[in-house]
């Protein structure tokens, strides 16, 4: 979690440090909105903002501290180098019950994956983690997973 | 069916033929996220077929039902779309640097079709002005990890003058004859037809000088496509229509008449899309220059 001082800057390092973001990914910006952190390609905002549109999408969201959301799977998943990968059973568990007993070497947010695909965030504390992704995404995984051979 | 189309639908009884079961369900691999060898692989219980005029383009030739029960599509590695409706990006040929305008974006196929194009940079605005259909827009924007696009939502008529763009896709609301290859009641051409002309008259209005618009429906009605095209030529003079060409595409040319009313010559340079000749739902294009 981040102190609530830490705000573009160092969301942007955290981003690129916490889930190990590959260079491919550099040319992005993070632009504060109202309790929202969206990310958006370099050059882009100047016109978004004459416009009165919203762009990019949200990545943050603010509660006690800036949390990221489960667009941060979506988004950046791919470009991730670090991710903790679930066997099928886990995975299932995972969304069924929101939690999974699991020993990760990291504190904190992380990316899980599935045979390598980033599917989903998770908060790990004292080797539980606690699912962060949106209930319905969770019943669209978990009938794939039940109806196809894997 | 479409028996009032005879007279300009090239070999007509083979059209009709063809219409009678034509479904194919196709998809577009996300390239912000993976690769062509990657999705034939994991993909290949599905059979995927490539075409020859669009390389990110795979039809679906087996368990189609179920290719949106994929792990790859529910995290946005592919895109569920019509072929015919990945043409008009094909056409507008988007790239990084540029500005471009999606006039009625929603649900958001072509737009996030065009990020794709662009490499993720640039800026797209995509606009609609229905809520429901924004809330698909937002989802399939995430989905696909698209971040170069900002979402408006206004009338298209009345979208604000405040800025210039390079490139604007005016995909307008039409009677989808194409797309379900149902005919649709005239009337309904007509009354559709002063919208479709005022979003592009905008659209144009939008566009920097030496910029490209395409214009595109999924419709047959010559009332929704060379009528908009020839008004739009006689209203506004500083512009110019394009060859349209896709490599490895066959498409019919723009009809210059129909019972009766002239469209003009020029408007043979639009493009016509028939699944007899194309292997596509039916789909109209049109291509601008502004001087």
């Amino acid at each position: 979690m981040l102190p609530n001082s830490e705000k573009n800057e160092s969301l942007e390092k955290y981003i690129k440090t916490k889930f190990e973001i590959s260079e491919e990914m550099k040319d992005f910006e993070l632009i504060l909105g109202n309790k929202k952190i969206r990310i958006t390609s370099k050059d882009f905002l100047s016109e978004a903002e004459r416009l009165g549109g919203v762009s990019g999408v949200c990545v943050f969201r603010k509660g006690k501290v800036w949390n990221p959301t489960s667009n941060i799977v979506f988004v950046l998943g791919h470009l991730s180098r670090k991710k903790y990968e679930l066997s099928k059973d886990e995975l299932i568990k995972l969304f069924e019950t929101g939690e999974l007993n699991k020993e990760i070497p990291e504190e904190g947010y992380v990316i899980l994956s599935f045979r390598n695909f980033p599917i989903s965030l998770a908060f790990n504390k004292n080797g539980i983690l606690k699912c962060m992704m949106p209930k319905e995404f969770r019943r669209e995984i978990l009938e794939i997973l039940k109806e196809r051979d894997l | 069916m479409f028996e009032k189309y005879a007279e300009f639908i090239p070999e007509f009884e083979e059209f009709c033929r063809i219409t009678q079961n034509f479904e194919i369900t196709s998809i577009r691999i996300n390239t912000l996220k993976t690769n062509k060898e990657f999705i034939e692989k994991n993909l290949k219980k599905f059979s995927p077929q490539a075409i020859e005029w669009y390389d990110d383009a795979l039809i679906i030739t087996k368990n189609k039902e179920k290719i949106s029960k994929t792990i790859e599509h529910a995290l946005g590695y592919i895109y569920i779309q019509r072929l015919e409706s990945m043409i008009p990006p094909l056409v507008l040929k988007p790239k990084s640097g540029e500005l471009v305008l999606d006039l009625c974006a929603a649900p958001g196929s072509k737009t996030t079709q065009m990020a794709q194009l662009m490499s993720n940079a640039g800026r797209i605005v995509a606009n609609d002005v229905k809520e429901k259909r924004l809330r698909a827009l937002f989802g399939n924007i995430e989905r696909l990890g698209v971040i170069n696009i900002t979402v408006t939502k206004f009338d298209g008529r009345k979208f604000p003058e405040i800025l210039k763009f390079d490139k604007i896709l005016v995909d307008v609301p039409c009677t989808a004859e194409g797309k379900s290859l149902r005919e649709a009641p005239l009337y309904r051409s007509r009354k559709l037809f002063p919208k479709q002309l005022k979003l592009l008259e905008k659209g144009i209005r939008l566009l920097k000088e030496g910029g490209t618009l395409v214009y595109a429906t999924c419709t047959i009605s010559p009332i929704e496509n060379e009528l908009v095209v020839s008004k739009i030529l006689e209203k506004v003079r500083r512009i110019k229509l394009e060859r349209i060409k896709i490599k490895g595409l066959k498409f019919a040319k723009g009809i210059s008449e129909w019972k009766g009313i002239e469209f003009g010559k020029e408007v043979k340079k639009c493009a016509r899309f028939y699944p007899h000749i194309s292997g596509t739902g039916g789909f109209f294009v049109a291509k601008f220059r502004k001087k």
